[in-house]
């Protein structure tokens, strides 16, 4: 079941305020939060985000096309740690 | 000596006639329709009679694997090719096991430490960067971050966003 539509999205405030100041003085840094269940809205585009992943504080670059989802969709809690082999798959700048 | 580099994993057995089921490693899950001949080890070579798509795996039928007792044999076995026969990557792309044990440093010659694994998070891939003291650095894969990779030299220079190195 969604989220209420008159709540509007849940978006950390701490996080949010820290957003605006940088966006006010036209800075960019890395942000370290814990908040994985707050939406990404368009004021967090071209900011990089430090998301807790249980462990550790995971790089997140936000892009247009991740609004409207959850900063804990990009930190994943657990990876796959492979066949102990070097395998075919590559990795790529963005 | 060539390295052989995986491209898929022996699942299991498919069918009573020597097929296996094969789970992709690789980016480029295509190359299985043109594949005539894979490794199964440093120097076991088989050759690939036919392929076939099951949903997201691959049917394989090797040659000399005739029936599902020779096909149970090859379960969790990984398939390899040569090294020089992996895809040619566009520039700012790269194969994980190259830049694994790089070297990665700042632009201003500070040593950050090892490159120990690469995470793919659904955004940026990021970068693991296993300092001197143990400590771990996540570095995102971006443009303005990783200025430059020099994959003769084994090296990675970056420029860390105020904060990452925090």
């Amino acid at each position: 079941m969604g989220r209420s539509l008159k709540k509007g999205p849940y978006v950390d405030e701490k996080l949010m305020a820290k957003i605006k100041a940088l966006n006010s003085a036209g800075e960019k840094r890395v942000i370290k939060t814990w908040a994985r269940a707050s939406t990404i809205v368009p004021e967090m585009v071209g900011h990089t985000l430090a998301v807790h992943d249980g462990r550790r504080h995971v790089p997140i670059y936000i892009t247009e096309e991740m609004v409207g989802h959850r900063l804990g969709e990009f930190a994943p809690t657990r990876y796959f740690r492979g066949h102990g082999a070097h395998t075919e798959r590559s990795t790529a700048l963005k | 000596m060539t390295e052989m580099i995986a491209i898929g994993r022996i699942l299991a057995p498919h069918s009573g006639h020597g097929e296996v089921k094969v789970l992709p490693l690789t980016d480029f899950p295509e190359r299985f329709a043109k594949l005539t001949r894979v490794f199964l080890g440093d120097n076991e070579q088989c050759q690939v009679e036919r392929t076939r798509w099951h949903k997201k795996c691959v049917l394989l039928k090797l040659a000399g694997c005739d029936d599902r007792t020779a096909a149970e044999q090859l379960r969790g076995r990984l398939l390899f090719l040569p090294e020089e026969e992996l895809v040619l990557l566009p520039e700012g792309q790269y194969y994980v096991h190259q830049l694994i044990g790089m070297r990665v440093e700042t632009v201003a010659g500070q040593l950050l430490g090892i490159l120990s694994d690469v995470l793919h998070t659904g955004a940026n891939d990021v970068y693991v960067v296993q300092g001197a003291k143990g400590q771990e650095i996540l570095v995102p894969a971006q443009r303005n971050v990783v200025e430059r990779i020099d994959l003769a030299a084994r090296v990675m220079v970056v420029n860390p966003l105020p904060g990452l190195l925090d």
